[in-house]
């Protein structure tokens, strides 16, 4: 099964080969809900500013390249580290206080970015967004190519690469204590556990796949606008997990590819209502399954299941 | 006999109100010791000292000789001070194998490990399902949480503190709300710990106080009032008094 779910991509290369920067955007996209899953579905941090980690790592991957350095992957190894040492710090002031005052601080965050790129604009192209961005080919040989094959494959990749990482991470016992932390702040202290510690450190690996996202978007688009930085990004993110489910891997990538598609179909047939469509949509999607479409899937799997046992018997 | 705990003029206020005043006492180890007295008499707020979850007002707590009185939380618990709660603290989302096996995970410090899976730590697994087995848990090891008996997850609550291989165990309660047959599991359970635990227990039911205790300790109003062995203390005059008439064979109120 899961085979079979990563071996789409190459079905899809060919049914919607004018559509490749679409599905290239559905990766990032899912990249991005994926490190901000990490925070939010497993360790329970709130956070309406995810995008400032985004952001970065797009301005990290972006500038190296106008600057360069077009090389591809030591510049979204760039973008993730630096993404990383900003989550690390801002994290102190972050898991500092309550939920609402991290839904503050994560916001406040990410709108003091977006306006410092603002006015740095002799650095970042500021409004006009960062032109020159280009890139070598990938291992010297796969040229990023006008149609977005190269883009396509690449940003699918990094995708599977993350994805791997962080299932790793929420498989192993640090997301057990991720889950304990979430679950129960006051039990995980009984047992001595060094709850701030852990959220540090999930706050700042969920930064540094975010920036990892973003380096991939400027990559793979070559250019860089304010946008990867403002507030309606960190806002897709939440929603993504909203539509896909979130505390769960697949859920990410799930509701990026339901999210863009369904905004691509509804703003083709209402312009200027999609918003209003999209909108009822997740309020039926939050009234009849809280779990996102995995918690959906799961269902359909135990009501199988169930099935296939009453048959046996 | 050595003393593992002490506390001098431990005090603690919650705006006028003084939860604990001035409890001076020592534990000694190996202890099979009872804390009783009326509701809000402080016995939880004293745990809440003990385990550093509320800071004291004034006084000092001394633990296997070291001041550990500006200690965090979690510091006091790698010393060895673990606790159960009134209220079951559980992981409602995590089986009881998993909870078991954070917390012996969480003590040998492999809970930030992150690229091995769990299901590859045998060594915290195994420990983890033979403590729920001693317990007699076996069982309920794959069951969601939520869908154990109540009196079962008191076992559970104690067991995840036993995973933490404490020196002194705080039992805040432990059969509480517990149905008369299942109260039995949890009693035999906290008699059988090894003399290498020390035992605190805060119980209303005066018959497992005095089928436990060698020693019970009286907090009223925040203050210590007696403190000796069950015979002194069943029969003392303030005692009696303080439970206002009530028998101290019928759990207080
Ligand atoms: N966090 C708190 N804030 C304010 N008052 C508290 C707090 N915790 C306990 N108290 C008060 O302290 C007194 C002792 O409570 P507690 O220690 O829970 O008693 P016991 O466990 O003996 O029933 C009660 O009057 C209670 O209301
Ligand atoms: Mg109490």
């Amino acid at each position: 099964m899961e085979i079979l779910f990563w071996l789409l991509p190459i079905p899809l290369f060919f049914l919607f080969g004018l559509r490749l920067p679409l599905l290239t955007e559905i990766a990032i996209l899912a990249l991005f809900a994926l490190s901000l899953d990490l925070i939010l579905g497993y360790a329970g941090i709130v956070s309406l500013g995810h995008a400032a980690f985004f952001g970065l790592g797009a301005y990290t991957a972006g500038l190296l390249a106008v600057h360069g350095w077009g090389e591809p992957i030591t510049g979204l190894l760039a973008a993730g580290a630096v993404a990383t040492a900003a989550g690390f710090v801002s994290s102190f002031l972050v898991l500092r206080g309550s939920d609402l005052t991290r839904l503050m601080v994560t916001l406040a965050i990410s709108m003091m970015l977006l306006e410092a790129a603002n006015r740095l604009a002799w650095l970042t192209g500021g409004a006009d967004g960062l032109y020159g961005v280009t890139m070598w080919p990938i291992f010297g040989i796969f040229e990023f190519d006008l149609y977005g094959h190269t883009a396509y494959w690449y940003s699918v990749i990094v995708l599977f690469i993350s994805f791997v990482a962080l299932r790793a991470i929420v498989n192993s016992p640090f997301g057990l204590a991720l889950r304990g932390v979430k679950g129960n702040p006051l039990r995980m202290r009984a047992i001595g556990a060094p709850v701030n510690r852990h959220l540090v450190k999930a706050f700042t690996i969920g930064a540094g796949f975010a920036g990892i996202a973003g380096g991939l978007l400027a990559q793979a688009t070559q250019f860089v606008s304010l946008d990867v930085l403002a507030f309606h990004r960190s806002a897709e993110a939440l929603l993504v997990l909203v539509i896909g489910g979130s505390g769960a891997v697949y859920g990410g990538i799930l509701g990026a590819a339901a999210f863009r598609v369904l905004q691509e179909w509804l703003s083709g047939i209402t312009p200027q209502y999609w918003q209003f469509w999209l909108g009822a949509g997740l309020i039926v999607l939050v009234l009849f399954a809280r779990g996102g479409l995995i918690g959906l899937w799961r269902a359909l799997v135990r009501r199988l299941h169930r099935t296939r046992d009453e048959e046996a018997r | 006999m050595s003393v593992i705990l002490e506390t001098n003029g431990l005090s603690r206020r919650f705006g006028g109100l003084r939860a604990v005043g001035n409890v001076t006492f020592a534990l000694q180890d190996g202890a099979r010791q009872a804390l009783i007295g009326p509701n809000g008499a402080g016995k939880t707020t004293y745990i809440n000292l003990l385990t550093g979850v509320v800071p004291p007002s004034e006084g000092r707590i001394t633990f296997l000789g070291e001041d550990i009185t500006r200690l965090s939380p979690e510091a006091r618990v790698r010393r060895g001070i673990v606790r159960t709660f009134q209220i079951n603290q559980l992981f409602d989302e995590m089986t009881p194998l998993e909870a078991v096996a954070l917390a012996v995970l969480e003590r040998d410090g492999k809970a930030r490990a992150m690229w091995r899976p769990l299901a590859s730590h045998h060594e915290a697994l195994d420990e983890a399902a033979g403590l729920l087995a001693s317990l007699g848990l076996a069982d309920a090891m794959e069951v969601p949480t939520a869908e154990i008996s109540y009196g079962r997850r008191r076992l559970l609550e104690i067991c995840v503190a036993l995973a933490c291989r404490p020196r002194l165990l705080l039992l805040d309660e432990p059969a509480a709300g517990v149905p008369e047959h299942e109260r039995n599991d949890i009693m035999n359970t906290v008699a059988n710990l090894p003399r290498t635990v020390s035992v605190l227990l805060i119980e209303h039911d005066m018959d497992l106080v005095f089928r436990f205790a060698e020693r019970i300790a009286v907090l009223v109003g925040g203050e210590l009032l007696v403190e000796g062995t069950p015979d002194e203390v069943a029969n003392d005059i303030r005692v009696k008094e303080a439970y206002l008439g009530e028998s101290l064979d019928a759990p207080a109120a």
